[in-house]
């Protein structure tokens, strides 16, 4: 565009306030890139998870089932697979450290999680050596774990017939899972373990996983399986893990509202930076905008070119910004196994850009526009 | 001659509050293409309006203002707009470039208005360069130039577009004495070499006697003065 | 002295000129308002937590449970155990010289919200001595509950928020019927989310043998050591005895932490750009001043009564901002009331929130303006005179 080199001579008339000016707006747009980064991996982290894998709890959400009811849950029909699975969360080293570690038959994990990828040798690995571990490679990064290493949990909800909350294992592989999995970013420790060494609850799981053949079914099976055990002393509760992880995101809260409660703050605050600024940046043009309507330029010509300075400002800084949230993504993914979708994100910011320039631009613009050429040159 | 620039009957008023002024009571004038004229008078007299109005910059509460077959003063301001980037040059006191361009940028300016191409536009701006005499200044900014260049960068963007004439408003009133003559020597040359039309508001007898004509204005009337030597 | 008059005559004359700036000025305080708002909102979320579940919890409240127990409702104490610590030294007791201790029973049971959703909420049996220890807890409808039948009394929240625990409701828990004989209010406490019984008609119902956990009025809060060091000796018990305060405060630090995490890094995100738009703001005042300051100190006023003049005016901006962030705050949020895992608690704009809010401000105006009064200061007096 011709007019560029006018336009930028505009933006950079004053370096230091355009300097403090975009700082401001760029991290504005990081903070909005991060907030929706966040938002948009909690969302699809819950997308990601199978409809085919029900969870089976106890209905009393705290107590553990016998796993005796396991056997009952296969003959249902529909059921291709079960597997019992006792969470051993868990703290490594630090108490801030938590390592959520799961202990499962690793005869079934594979057929009761379809998005799970792990070759059968390490499956035999993990058969063939009760104190094994596999662990996701995420887990791995984070901790630098390699095979062969023997890392002690220290368990915070099962104690060890020693009397210790602690649980030595030896890893024995290390696998990378994409997609919906029960088991991202966890550590697959055997049932038989824990179920063995600990002190109380053996012979219970938290959870039963249950794969059917049919997601369409899903509903009807669940209620199956639920009629099994209703009335009795351990009535249970199953849903699809979607479901289930869409009930927990609203338990926290309605974390969409404050994400975009907070943005629309912030974003109502830089209006009124980034709109004083321009005004003042025309108020102190009077004569040089003056001068280019001597030249020629009409009063809409005027209003445009503020208003191309403003979108320009604010495309530059929305695009730095977003780029620096957007550098942060595969930081998350890397340790956290976050996924964050950063093109619908992208084309929001842009959107934003586009009317906060417009909206605070406005004003100046037509200020430019309305600029009388006569009274500014005599300096009225 | 035939006239470039005739005013008919030229009346302007001002409302400031309350009060209306009329700044120029009925003015009659006459510019032949070629002339070197110099509007004087009192600060006050209304030279600076009357020169708003040929320059197309205002319009006049009632009369005619002509330039060049075109009655200006029937034109809607967009129509204005583009009138004056294609007809007139425009020459300040206090020069008014752009601080954050560099000369050649300043310079090329009104070119952006109009459709030629980037070379074209880059050959333009040389030209006018040249015929300052800043080539070797193209690309230093406003404040690294002297009153002097930068009036002289301010005289090159004005003639850039080949405008039909060149509007000076005490175009030397902030220079020294020696820069002074320099500039005016400039605007005779273009005038006189390049046949371009100047007309130049002055306090300065000194710089009026560097056009053809004088016109004298005071309390915005006329005052008949006796012409200098012409061409 | 001299410097402070200089400091006032320049400051009185900056802030009377405050009104022509109303633009950029505005920048500063909105700037400054928004971060507050933001940052005093979310940590209100925490305190608001804290505060509802401390209410109703004394200095001299103690906890036993069953030791290596994650939860207060996994626990396991016999009647002898409670008998145990009843007689344990520390003890408080009530007017009829009985020991203040109160057994409980506890299970979490699941309900239905209004909306149809599940939740889970917790049902604790108590004794009839152990009344005394909560006299803050009083019936607002209904009658208390009869022992050996299966009635209980709801808390005024969990009555609002859960189908069939209305006055004369009959709800199913866990398979065992109930009849709901009464609300309760408990000046604002957790309680009020819950149900209550009668401690052997609980556990008999829900197959519990033993109490979850015995709650203890200690004779002063100093008496804590012994009556601790006296259980945990004990060799017949296997218990875990904790301040009431610290226990509750603990159970919900990982909640606090992350959510004050949470308000304190969005908080400083954004007081980073509201201290850029300061940073502008004062820059720009400068500029549009710079001749009246460079008058000032050719008349003979120093540098120092420049730039304090400059910082107050930053100040006396950012502090608007302040107040009226936290207005904002206040009147947005302060008191609604927020559901979050199982717990229900309303949002608390508290003093200490408006202090921070204050600090943070100051923070903010300081730094705004400390670059532009340097600048202010050092302007060559000479060129400023010159200026437009």
């Amino acid at each position: 565009m011709k007019f560029l080199p006018l336009i930028w001579a505009g933006i950079w008339r004053k370096p230091g306030r355009a300097v403090l000016t975009l700082l401001s707006v760029v991290n504005a747009f990081l903070l909005f890139g991060v907030l929706q980064g966040f938002a948009s991996g909690l969302n699809h982290a819950v997308a990601e998870t199978h409809a085919d894998v029900l969870l089976t709890l106890s209905r009393i959400s705290t107590e553990p089932l016998p796993v005796g009811q396991l056997d009952q849950i296969k003959r249902v029909q529909g059921v291709r697979a079960t597997m019992p699975m006792v969470p051993v969360i868990s703290t490594y080293r630090t108490p801030t450290q938590i390592v959520p570690a799961e202990a499962i038959d690793p005869a079934q994990v594979l057929a009761v999680d379809p998005g799970l990828t792990i070759p059968q040798a390490m499956i035999h690995a993990l058969q063939r050596d009760r104190t094994g571990a596999i662990v996701s490679r995420v887990l791995a990064n984070r901790f630098g774990w390699k095979v062969g290493d023997r890392v002690p949990l220290r368990a915070l909800n099962v104690a060890n017939r020693d009397g210790s909350p602690t649980w030595p294992v030896d890893i024995v592989g290390v696998f990378s899972s994409s997609g919906g999995t029960l088991f991202k970013n966890a550590m697959l420790i055997n049932f038989d373990y824990v179920d063995q060494g600990r002190t109380t609850n053996g012979g219970t799981a938290p959870v039963f996983v249950v794969r059917i053949d049919d997601p369409h079914q899903a509903g009807p099976i669940a209620a199956s399986i639920d009629k099994l055990f209703a009335n009795s002393a351990n009535e249970t509760k199953t849903a699809t893990v979607r479901q289930i992880a869409q009930n927990n995101l609203k338990q926290i809260g309605d974390i969409g509202l404050v994400i975009n409660a907070i943005v629309a703050a912030v974003f109502f605050a830089l209006l009124f930076l980034v709109g004083a600024l321009m005004m003042q940046s025309v108020r102190e043009r009077t004569p040089e905008l003056a001068v280019l309507k001597t030249l020629g330029f009409t009063d809409g010509g005027l209003m445009g070119l503020i208003l191309a300075e403003s979108l320009t400002f604010c495309l530059v800084s929305a695009a730095i910004g977003l780029g620096l949230a957007a550098m942060l993504f595969p930081v998350a993914r890397r340790l956290i196994g976050f996924n964050i979708q950063a093109g619908p994100l992208m084309l929001t910011g842009f959107a934003l850009a586009i009317g906060l320039a417009l909206i605070s631009g406005l004003p100046p613009a037509i200020r430019a526009m309305r600029l009388q050429v006569v009274d500014a040159l005599a300096g009225r | 001659m035939e006239a470039l620039v005739g005013l008919k009957h030229v009346v302007k008023r001002y409302r400031r509050g309350r009060q209306v002024l009329e700044v120029l009571h009925n003015l009659d004038l006459e510019v032949a293409a070629g002339e070197f004229l110099a509007l004087m008078g009192p600060s006050g007299s209304g030279k600076t309006t009357l020169l708003n109005l040929i320059g197309g910059l205002d319009r006049p509460t009632e009369g005619e203002v002509d330039v060049a077959g075109e009655r200006i003063d029937q034109l809607s301001s967009g129509r204005l707009a583009a009138w004056r980037a294609r007809h007139v040059g425009f020459v300040f006191q206090f020069y008014n470039l752009m601080p954050t361009l560099s000369a050649e940028r300043n310079v090329e300016l009104p070119l952006l208005l109009t459709s030629l191409s980037a070379a074209q536009r880059k050959q333009n701006v040389e030209a006018a360069l040249a015929l300052v005499g800043l080539t070797d200044w193209r690309k230093h900014k406003p404040n690294e130039l002297s009153g002097g260049q930068q009036q002289r960068v301010a005289i090159a963007r004005a003639i850039v577009a080949d405008p039909t004439l060149l509007v000076c408003d005490e175009p030397t009133g902030d220079l020294d004495r020696e820069t002074a003559e320099e500039v005016l020597g400039l605007l005779q040359q273009l005038n006189r070499g390049h046949g371009k039309t100047v007309i130049m508001v002055t306090h300065d007898p000194k710089a009026a006697s560097f056009a053809s004509r004088i016109v004298n204005l005071d309390k915005g009337a006329l005052v008949p003065a006796p012409a200098m030597a012409s061409i | 002295m001299n410097l402070i008059k200089q400091i006032w005559a320049v400051t009185a004359m900056n802030v009377r000129a405050l009104p022509q700036r109303a633009g950029t000025s505005l920048v500063t305080v909105i700037g400054v308002a928004t971060v507050i708002a933001v940052m005093v909102s979310l940590l209100a979320i925490g305190q608001g937590l804290l505060l509802s579940v401390g209410r109703n919890v004394r200095a001299d409240d103690a906890v036993v449970l069953s030791s290596g127990t994650a939860a207060s409702y996994m626990g396991s104490i016999s009647r002898t155990a409670a008998a145990i610590i009843g007689d344990a030294p520390g003890v408080a007791t009530d007017s009829a010289g009985r020991p203040m201790v109160s057994p409980e029973a506890l299970v979490i049971v699941e309900v239905t919200k209004l909306n149809g959703d599940s939740a889970n909420i917790g049902f604790a049996g108590v004794t009839p001595e152990g009344r005394v220890m909560n006299p803050s807890l009083h019936l607002i409808a209904g009658r208390r509950f009869r022992p050996a039948v299966r009635e209980l009394i709801a808390g005024r929240s969990a009555s609002g928020q859960y189908r069939n625990l209305k006055l004369g409701d009959h709800v199913t828990l866990r398979g065992t019927d109930w009849t709901v004989v009464g609300i309760f209010e408990d000046n604002g406490g957790q309680s009020e989310n819950a149900l209550i019984g009668d401690a052997e008609t609980v556990m008999s119902a829900f197959g519990r043998g033993n109490f979850q956990m015995v709650n203890v009025r200690l004779q002063s809060p100093a008496a804590f050591t012994r009556f601790k060091d006296a259980l945990t000796s004990n060799p017949q018990l296997s218990v875990e005895v904790r301040r009431t305060a610290e226990y509750t405060k603990e159970q919900l630090k990982p909640l606090t932490s992350i959510i004050n995490f949470v308000g304190y890094f969005i908080g400083i995100v954004m007081a980073v750009g509201a201290a850029f738009g300061a940073v502008n703001t004062m820059y720009s005042a400068v500029d549009a001043r710079v001749r009246e300051i460079a008058t000032l100190r050719a008349i003979g006023f120093g540098g120092t009564a420049v730039v304090v003049s400059v910082m107050v005016e930053s100040l006396l901006l950012a502090i608007p901002g302040a107040l009226l962030g936290v207005a904002i705050a206040w009147i947005l949020f302060n008191g609604r009331a927020v559901s979050s895992l199982g717990l229900t608690f309303p949002l608390a704009v508290t003093p200490g929130l408006f202090e921070l809010a204050i600090v943070w401000a100051l923070a903010i105006g300081l730094i705004g303006g400390l670059a532009p009064s340097i600048r202010a200061a050092n302007l060559p007096v000479a060129t400023a005179l010159r200026a437009t």
